[in-house]
């Protein structure tokens, strides 16, 4: 526990004045910017600076004690795989996904539709709880998390968040048109295992390399995930 | 009990063998030194036996656990410096040094206080911000005052001022009162290392290519120097490595040299006016180094 507060301590120390500004940032993005009196031409381009250092930051968090390489600070300390893994994840969950849910919380409370972001169609739409929201957004940052812990450098980790989209494009083409992937039934209990075994098998992902350090070995065991995934999409068709 | 125990250790990166059948020990309260070139494979077997790298073969074990297992509860009794590991950003040292102290429980408060007088590391300072070397003592003071079993130091020295240098020994020193204690160093400044250790290991092109007490070395190694008129009956003994005449002097270097020695050769050159002169550390991995470069034939 000690080791864990620690470890805590020194990221909010760290990350929290970054996290802070992606947080002002993105009350301006979702709050601000959707008055009538601000000029339309610059929406996209905020909501795209809001993406960009969301992404950022996951990987700023993440990089800051790679499971990479050899030559880490807290590889040779009393610091164990699965240790910092808890850490990170709980960081990147606090910043990066209940500090966003906060915002979305907020922005839905004072009635602005949140237009732009993650969760803009769903508020918009009104079909999506913040929970359900949440979820979505806990999978993209697992993801990012994922590619940046295989990741030596930020442009290592930008090529890896745009080769990804691609490969699973790819690897989804045998299976026909993109868009018949969607599952059959998004509600209740499918819903429910659908979102347990992806988040478990990211997690599951992440710690495996945290714990063994091992990008090979952990790069196989993604394939053997989308693998697997797509054979149980696949049979759900 | 060893603190360290490698058997045939190997690592291969890709097709280039960084490390070739790896064999040697560093004792409980042992100080030895890895001494090689650049690119000898030095850091490679550190980083094998830190866990940092897993070997292509053979096995090492450090505190009596294998290396490939090391963990937190080991690691909380070794000290690892190398010049190529990074520093958590974003720190002052004061705020590094508190953050290093709530991860091991046996951090000496008394020690890191001393330690910080003799490096004069400024603890206000930002790591990023500091010099090399004085990372290097930060990293040393983040690595000592736990008073660890085992100390492992990779180039500490290298690219640093006389100064920078003498303090980081001075800091190694200050923790070597303590007794209860292995070190093991690896560098090219022979002379930093020759203060610190007692036993050498020196690797070339990754294999060993002798392990031995420094005292040992510095009996058997002796710079022999002999003058006469018939120099070209002086015929250098087997054991001798480097022949050299000039002159009326023929010069070698014995690297079996015993109390006897001197006596044997007055006996075989009895005309001749014979000197012995120890080396340095320093004079013998030299000799030792260049003997192997040259795929000089004779005894080591």
């Amino acid at each position: 526990m000690q080791t864990m507060r620690a470890l805590l301590l020194r990221d909010f120390r760290r990350f929290g004045p970054f996290a802070a500004g992606w947080f002002l940032f993105y009350f301006f993005q979702s709050v601000i910017a959707q008055q009538s009196w601000f000029p339309e031409s610059l929406k996209p381009l905020l909501i795209a600076v809001v993406w960009m250092s969301w992404l950022f930051l996951i990987a700023m968090i993440i990089h800051d004690a790679r499971p990479v390489g050899s030559d880490e600070f807290w590889m040779t300390r009393p610091v164990s795989g699965t240790q910092l893994f808890l850490e990170k994840l709980a960081v990147v969950i606090l910043f990066c996904v209940l500090a966003p849910g906060i915002m979305l919380a907020l922005a839905q409370s004072l009635g602005f539709e949140g237009n732009g972001w993650l969760w803009s169609r769903g508020v918009k739409a009104k079909e999506l709880s913040v929970w359900g929201h949440l979820f979505s957004v806990l999978n993209i940052a697992l993801v990012s998390m994922l590619l940046a812990t295989l990741t030596r450098n930020k442009i290592q980790y930008v090529m890896a968040l745009f080769l990804s989209p691609l490969l699973m494009g790819l690897a989804l083409l045998p299976f026909g048109r993109i868009g018949k992937f969607a599952p059959v039934d998004r509600s209740g209990l499918f819903s429910v295992v659908m979102t347990a075994l992806t988040v478990g098998g990211f997690l599951f992902l992440i710690h495996r390399q945290y714990a063994l350090r091992n990008r090979k070995k952990t790069i196989l065991s993604c394939l053997a995930f989308i693998l697997i995934a797509l054979i149980f999409m696949g049979a759900l068709k | 009990m060893n603190i360290i125990e490698t058997l045939n250790l190997s690592h291969m990166y890709g097709r280039t063998e960084a490390v070739r059948s790896l064999t040697f020990s560093v004792p409980k309260g042992g100080a030895c030194a890895l001494l090689g070139q650049n690119g000898a494979g030095k850091t490679t077997t550190l980083k094998m036996l830190m866990n940092l790298l897993r070997p292509t073969c053979g096995s090492a074990t450090v505190l009596g656990v294998d290396s490939r297992k090391l963990g937190p509860a080991q690691f909380a009794q070794i000290g690892y410096v190398s010049e190529t590991q990074t520093l958590p950003a974003g720190m002052t040292v004061q705020r590094f040094l508190d953050f290093c102290r709530s991860l091991y429980p046996s951090w000496d408060r008394e020690l890191e206080a001393r330690l910080l007088a003799i490096f004069e590391l400024p603890p206000e300072r930002k790591l990023s911000a500091l010099s090399r070397g004085m990372r290097m003592k930060a990293m040393l003071l983040s690595s000592l005052a736990y008073r660890p079993r085992l100390l492992v130091m990779d180039e500490p020295f290298s690219g640093l001022d006389p100064v920078a240098r003498e303090e980081l020994t001075q800091g190694v020193l200050e923790l070597a009162g303590s007794g209860d204690w292995a070190l093991l160093i690896s560098s090219h400044d022979i002379d930093d290392v020759e203060r610190l250790v007692e036993t050498v290991a020196i690797i070339d092109a990754g294999s060993l290519k002798l392990a031995e007490p420094v005292v040992s070395l510095q009996s058997r190694f002796r710079r022999v120097e002999i003058a006469s008129s018939q120099i070209e009956n002086i015929h250098p003994p087997g054991t001798c490595i480097h022949p050299q005449r000039s002159g009326t002097l023929s010069r070698w270097i014995e690297t079996g040299f015993t109390p006897g020695t001197e006596g044997m050769y007055r006996a075989a050159f009895p005309s001749a006016g014979i000197s012995t002169h120890p080396m340095s550390l320093k004079e013998i991995y030299l000799a030792i180094m260049m003997k192997h470069h040259a795929g000089t034939k004779g005894a080591m």
